[in-house]
């Protein structure tokens, strides 16, 4: 087995953006459009500006230190004792949204596409396929991600376009929605979307060089951003700010509302490509856990590990009951709890690595 | 019992091999009377003669079925008979165009089962061996398997000499090496590592060499076979290595700094390393209009997709995602489903197997019954069917455009491995709908990236990237198609 893993930039900006830009298409939308009614979409691009500032510190941090990623760096910053229960933490944090996000997509599929099929079988099929991509490697899930980018793209393009034009532009207003002060307070939990950004510092050593890990991660932030304002735009077009509060799944029921030519019903068209997509983000998030647990516990083949955390991430994620209505409330939960441990981490290394370049320079 | 013997005798033979030749002519003759059986071996002509001049005992060994006689009287016997000088040397007598010295018995038999003519001397310890070889095959034929419409006709034949000949026609380069090998001990073929020096990649072609090395067959019929034997996955559905029976594709390919393997009794050549585009290229690609080509590439693309995904999409829409379906089309196929009591699953597969089954009898039949297949596959299988209400005319119409459109891709493996992969598309399309066949797909993907071919990865250079003249899915003007693969590692990344 190869441990030694590379990723190309194209294939490392594919699995970003397929990875993070995913979100759009679960409940994450829905959790603003509850706060904000018609000012939701602005939330994005306000937290964007905080989010840069994290994803610039989390760059210039490990362009400091060559052939260190993420792990090795709070390793090196924080110490051995401290540095491993930060990680700890991390590895926790994303296991937790592995199950959770499974849990949810899983509720998805069966819910909105095959009531019939039993939903442990979905998932159970679900992890045994992001097994086997989390098991062949990051290479293999980036080079994926890069082989089906443009039709997924392509697919994303096509639905955003013809929701648009079948959507009421005058449900964009009142601009504001709830008024100014609670967009602005909401904005700044957006963050989220930087946690996974954090995460794929973790792959920073596998590209190329770190200067293309910069440029990747700046072009990945800037095309989610984006592509998730225009997906909540579009929601909002179509379904105002009343009725979208109501929906779980609103890209779901997007691409059922809306229709191509003489094709009643394109959701179909749509759905292999956003499975595999998911199938994706799973299989990365897997590889990430399995190696976080690896370099926690020094287990040197960690892809070996991959079918018990698939095994367990089923056994946990059909634990809850009702899934469609305690899910989402779990997860906001969890997104709370880990915002502001994962930014704090991100300061505190860009802080630690001023000081620890500086030590170096005063002694040189 | 007899094992044992066998096994006695075998090491006999070998000991008899590795003898120096002896200087008596006798002790020879003895040998040589034991190693092919003599008299019972009818083929293998011992001609004894005293050489002119000096009036020394001598024979010639020779098997006069594949020697050239012809050339044994006229430029052999002829002139060591009449010669009067007793000083001269025996090269400066005959005249054919090799002479070699040897020295074992073994490799003397070696020589002779090339159709070489060996000349004994008394009282000499070495041999001399002339190349009187002469084997009978075809002439160079057209191309069957892979047809062109314009470029050249030829094809390779089962004389690798005229495989040689054919590529050094079109590589007229002294870079351009064929460096002999042989795998099998006991058949002793031919094979011929073919590759430009200043292109190739050291260290792939070690690799070649390596792995020709370590295999020891007892027999080695030709190409095909030896394929397995080269090939890094034999379990996989995908071919990692290129067999073509066009000389123009092979020099292709060792222009680009490819290794192309030419071997005795094969039609054909090994190309390798490959990736997956190779298989889906055709030459005419090349040889068309730059338009025209990458219209058939664009054709072949959507075969391709045809071939896996129909049969499967009509399974997972019609079970599980009928509300898809435009209602009127749904009614149709639901009118026509009415009456056939099969799950359309079932039905699909029954169709996919009868449309292998008339595919492979088509090709196995003796040609003067051919058309009986036609026949019996169009109307049993078609009319009669449906008006049994086996299946659906719909499910006729959807397996027959799958399976027309995988004929589509001209490489023989690359066809049998689109077509196998159809099957699991449409057995998890009956399970799961999309979701199953999404799935599929993504682990599909996820091996077929991590495929390798001697290195070079499977899907290369599309990902991961390298630089190349981007003749992947469509080519561009061969003007502009400057660089040499990256991804085979040439020493050499520029053309000029």
């Amino acid at each position: 087995m190869e441990t030694k893993q590379s990723i190309g930039l194209r294939e490392f900006i594919a699995l970003g953006i397929i990875m993070i830009g995913i979100k759009l298409t679960d409940d994450t939308p829905i959790i603003y459009f509850k706060k904000l009614a018609n000012s939701a979409w602005m939330a994005p691009l306000l937290s964007a500006g905080m989010i840069a500032v994290l994803l610039y510190f989390l760059i210039s941090t490990t362009e400091k230190f060559d052939n260190q990623n993420l792990v090795d760096l709070i390793f090196t910053l924080f110490g051995k004792y401290i540095g491993w229960i930060a990680i700890l933490y991390l590895w926790a944090a994303l296991f937790t949204a592995l199950i959770i996000d499974t849990a949810i997509y899983t509720d998805l599929i069966s819910t909105m596409y095959f009531p019939n099929t039993p939903m442990f079988a979905i998932y159970f099929l679900m992890m045994v396929i992001c097994g086997f991509g989390a098991y062949k490697g990051i290479q293999a899930i980036g080079s994926t991600a890069w082989a089906i980018f443009l039709y997924i793209t392509v697919a994303l393009i096509c639905a955003l376009l013809i929701t648009i034009t079948h959507g009421q532009f005058d449900f964009l207003f009142p601009f504001l929605g709830n008024g100014t002060w609670p967009v602005i307070k909401e904005s700044l939990k957006a963050i989220t979307i930087y946690d996974e950004l954090l995460y794929l510092g973790i792959l920073s050593t596998m590209l190329p060089s770190k200067k293309d890990f910069k440029k990747g991660s700046w072009i990945i932030f800037g095309v989610v951003i984006t592509e998730i304002t225009l997906a909540m735009i579009s929601f909002l077009m179509i379904f105002d700010y009343k009725s979208i509060q109501l929906l779980s799944y609103p890209w779901h029921e997007v691409i059922r509302y809306i229709s191509l030519g003489f094709l009643q019903n394109v959701e179909t068209l749509f759905f292999p490509f956003w499975l595999v997509g998911l199938i994706i983000r799973f299989g990365a998030y897997l590889y990430l856990i399995v190696y976080m647990f690896g370099r926690l516990f020094n287990i040197k083949e960690f892809q070996l590990l991959v079918p018990i955390f698939s095994i367990l991430v089923v056994f946990l994620g059909v634990i809850p009951e009702q899934p469609t209505f305690t899910l989402p409330i779990i997860r906001s939960k969890l997104i709370m709890f880990t915002v502001i441990p994962t930014c704090s981490i991100t300061v505190l290394l860009w802080v630690l690595a001023k000081f620890k370049t500086r030590g170096k320079k005063h002694a040189n | 019992m007899f094992h044992r013997q066998d096994k006695k005798n075998n090491s006999k033979d070998k000991d008899l091999k590795n003898n120096k030749i002896p200087s008596s002519l006798n002790d020879t003759t003895a040998y040589i009377k034991e190693l092919y059986h003599l008299p019972i071996n009818k083929d293998v002509m011992i001609r004894d003669l005293f050489l002119g001049g000096s009036t020394k005992k001598a024979f010639l060994l020779f098997i006069n079925t594949i020697s050239d006689t012809k050339i044994i009287e006229d430029s052999l016997l002829q002139p060591l008979l009449q010669n009067k000088d007793p000083l001269k040397n025996i090269e400066d007598i005959v005249c054919v165009s090799s002479i070699e010295e040897i020295c074992t018995i073994g490799e003397a038999v070696q020589e002779t089962n090339k159709g070489n003519t060996i000349l004994f001397i008394e009282g000499s310890t070495s041999a001399y061996s002339f190349s009187t070889a002469k084997f009978l095959g075809r002439n160079i034929d057209k191309a069957e398997d892979e047809v062109t419409l314009k470029g050249p006709k030829e094809a390779f034949t089962e004389t690798v000499m005229t495989n040689v000949n054919l590529v050094r026609k079109k590589i007229k380069d002294e870079n351009l090496i064929f460096e002999a090998a042989t795998v099998s001990e006991r058949a002793n073929n031919t094979l011929f590592i073919t590759y430009i020096k200043d292109l190739t990649n050291e260290e792939t072609l070690q690799k070649v060499r390596d792995k020709l090395n370590q295999l020891n067959p007892a027999t080695l019929q030709n190409l095909s076979i030896l394929e397995e034997y080269m090939d890094e996955n034999p379990h996989s559905i995908f071919p990692t290595i290129l067999y073509t029976e066009r000389p123009d594709r092979a020099a292709g390919y060792l222009n680009d700094g490819h290794i192309v393997i030419l071997m005795e009794n094969s039609p054909a050549s090994l190309i390798l390393p490959v990736t997956f585009w190779s298989f889906i290229h055709s030459p005419d690609d090349q040889y068309l209009r730059l338009v025209f080509g990458n219209f058939v590439r664009f054709l072949r693309a959507i075969a391709i997709f045809v071939t896996i995904f129909t049969s499967a999409a009509y399974v997972a829409v019609t079970n599980y995602h009928s509300s898809m379906i435009p209602p009127d089309l749904l009614m149709a196929i639901a009118a026509t489903r009415e009456k056939v009591p099969f799950p359309a699953l079932v039905e699909i597969l029954v169709m996919e197997l009868a449309f292998e089954l008339i595919r492979e009898a088509g090709l196995r039949v003796p040609s003067p019954i051919g058309p009986t297949i036609g026949i019996v596959g169009a109307l049993i299988l078609g009319q009669s069917a449906v008006q049994a209400n086996i299946v659906s005319p719909i499910v006729v119409i959807v397996v027959a455009l799958s399976g027309l459109s995988s004929f589509v891709v001209g490489d023989i493996s690359m066809n049998f491995a689109i077509r196998s992969t159809r099957i699991f598309f449409i057995v998890a399309a009956g399970m799961f709908g999309i979701y199953g066949m999404a799935v599929v797909f993504a682990a599909g993907m996820f091996y077929l990236v991590t495929l390798k071919s001697y290195g070079v990865p499977y899907l290369a250079p599309f990902t991961p990237k390298y630089s190349s003249s981007k003749n992947v899915m469509f080519r561009r003007l061969i003007q502009k198609e400057a660089y040499r693969p990256e991804h085979i590692k040439p020493k050499d990344l520029i053309k000029k």
